[in-house]
């Protein structure tokens, strides 16, 4: 510890301010309804909660609300509210009608994966954000929600072989499909390989899906440790 | 004195609503200030980023400590971190041997989330570290950076790359090793074995890793999560 200059909870007020927060941006409230739009945020913040029961405290919250359509519907009308450039509260949206598992979902999530996707606005896609990298995660989360559902009799066949056929992105070709091989149908599966044969993309028909212990690590060779001393790690909160 | 303006996101969107309650200790302030370089760079987390209020999750500094949060206890046995091991255990070892400084300043070069400038170790994060990534992808930036202190993007993103077909920041292959294998490999292992978090948080690393995957390598790796 060669200098002691860590900031103190609580203290160090005579510092001014010099970034301005222009906004907090919260949810917004579609429903009208305050027990609803409590029960909405209850179930996201649920599902970004961490700690070593979080995954636990998620589970209870969407066993609870599984079959709730009026919850289900609310999820999806706030989702179109939600601006577009508010990528993590639109994934998180997504995520968790996906976890609901409702087939009401399934026309919705259709739809969502067919819609355009905006122009690229990052300068540097490769160091800033990358406005169509988000977005098509959206769509590759979207698709694996209909994969899910594709397995509870909604049958999302169409529009993932047009996602197959006629994507711009591999991430949303390959996303696509695996979600077909995963729904079990076969003649979908067929379709799908010539689709991706025709256009050049057939070599995604190959890729493999591992764990992750079977892919190849990094190379220890190329990782050069300098021993920086690790000091006395203090244990997870709650632990 | 504004210098910058910030938007931020719905907190339970982020995470940081929950690591902001339950994180906010002296141990962790000064365990994560003196191990990941924030130690020396003070006066840049200063003028409203944080410093003078380190447990607000409004702020760029608590946030970045979220970062650090999930960046140190995803791995379930995270006292070991092994080379040896998985990538969950060890990328926080890289970080710790791998930065020098940590800085905060509004903006980047061309919008950029953080950088390595010249791969020194003196890393810099700006606006959209705090407000457009989530706590893990916080973490998962802060190794990816540090690798850059080895090896450059060397190659161009490929054809239906979602970075841009024929645009400068691909790696060339997974064998290079640079910091898109090394930021894939991180959320890979915190889909497959990441603790303290939700099976939603995985899935979103599994969507992530798998679009570097797809997007981010001249020479497709041949996997997916």
């Amino acid at each position: 510890m060669p200098i002691d200059d860590a900031p103190h909870v609580g203290g160090n007020k005579e510092f001014g301010d010099a970034l301005n927060i222009r906004e907090r941006r919260r949810y917004p409230d579609v429903s009208g309804d305050e027990r609803l739009y409590g029960t909405l945020n209850e179930a996201l913040a649920a599902m970004t909660g961490g700690g070593p029961d979080a995954d636990e405290i998620y589970s209870r919250v969407v066993d609870r609300l599984r079959g709730d359509e009026e919850f289900i519907i609310l999820v999806l009308k706030t989702l179109d509210a939600v601006e577009e450039s508010a990528y993590l509260e639109r994934w998180a949206l997504i995520q968790l009608v996906i976890d609901l598992a409702h087939p009401i979902a399934g026309e919705y999530l259709a739809e969502f994966v067919r819609r355009p996707i905006p122009e690229e606005r990052a300068e540097d896609t490769a160091h800033g954000v990358s406005t169509v990298t988000e977005e098509v995660i959206l769509r590759t989360t979207a698709i694996e929600g209909l994969a899910r559902l594709l397995r509870r009799d909604f049958d999302s066949t169409p529009v993932l072989l047009e996602v197959v056929g006629s994507s711009d992105h591999v991430a949303m070709r390959r996303a696509a499909w695996f979600a077909l091989v995963d729904g079990g149908r076969a003649d979908g599966v067929e379709q799908a390989r010539e689709l991706l044969d025709k256009s050049d993309f057939g070599w995604i028909a190959t890729l493999k899906r591992i764990p992750v212990q079977e892919a190849e690590q990094q190379d220890r060779r190329l990782v050069d440790p300098n021993r920086t001393p690790r000091g006395d790690i203090p244990a997870p909160f709650n632990e | 004195m504004a210098i910058c303006d910030a938007t931020v996101p719905d907190k339970t969107a982020t995470g940081d609503a929950f690591y902001g309650a339950s994180i906010c200790g002296q141990q962790y302030v000064d365990y994560f200030w003196y191990t990941y370089g924030f130690t020396g760079t003070g006066t840049t987390w200063q003028s409203g980023f944080g410093y003078e209020d380190c447990c607000n999750t409004d702020l760029p500094l608590a946030r970045a400590f979220n970062g650090c949060y999930v960046l140190t206890y995803s791995a379930a046995d995270y006292l070991n971190d092994d080379y040896a091991g998985a990538c969950l255990n060890w990328a926080r070892r890289y970080v710790r041997e791998h930065i020098k400084t940590l800085s905060a300043k509004c903006d980047g070069p061309s919008g950029a989330v953080a950088q390595n400038p010249s791969g020194s170790g003196d890393i810099e994060v700006y606006s959209p570290f705090f407000y457009t990534k989530n706590a893990p992808g916080r973490a998962e930036t802060l190794l990816h950076e540090s690798r850059h202190g080895a090896l450059f993007h060397n190659a161009k993103f490929p054809k239906g790359s979602t970075f841009g077909e024929g645009k400068d920041g691909a790696d060339s292959n997974w064998a290079y090793n640079g910091a898109w294998m090394y930021g894939a490999l991180y959320l890979w292992w915190y889909y497959a074995q990441g603790a303290r978090t939700t099976s939603a948080l995985r899935e979103l690393a599994r969507q992530r890793a798998n679009v570097v995957i797809d997007g981010a390598f001249a020479e497709h790796p041949g996997y997916s999560v």
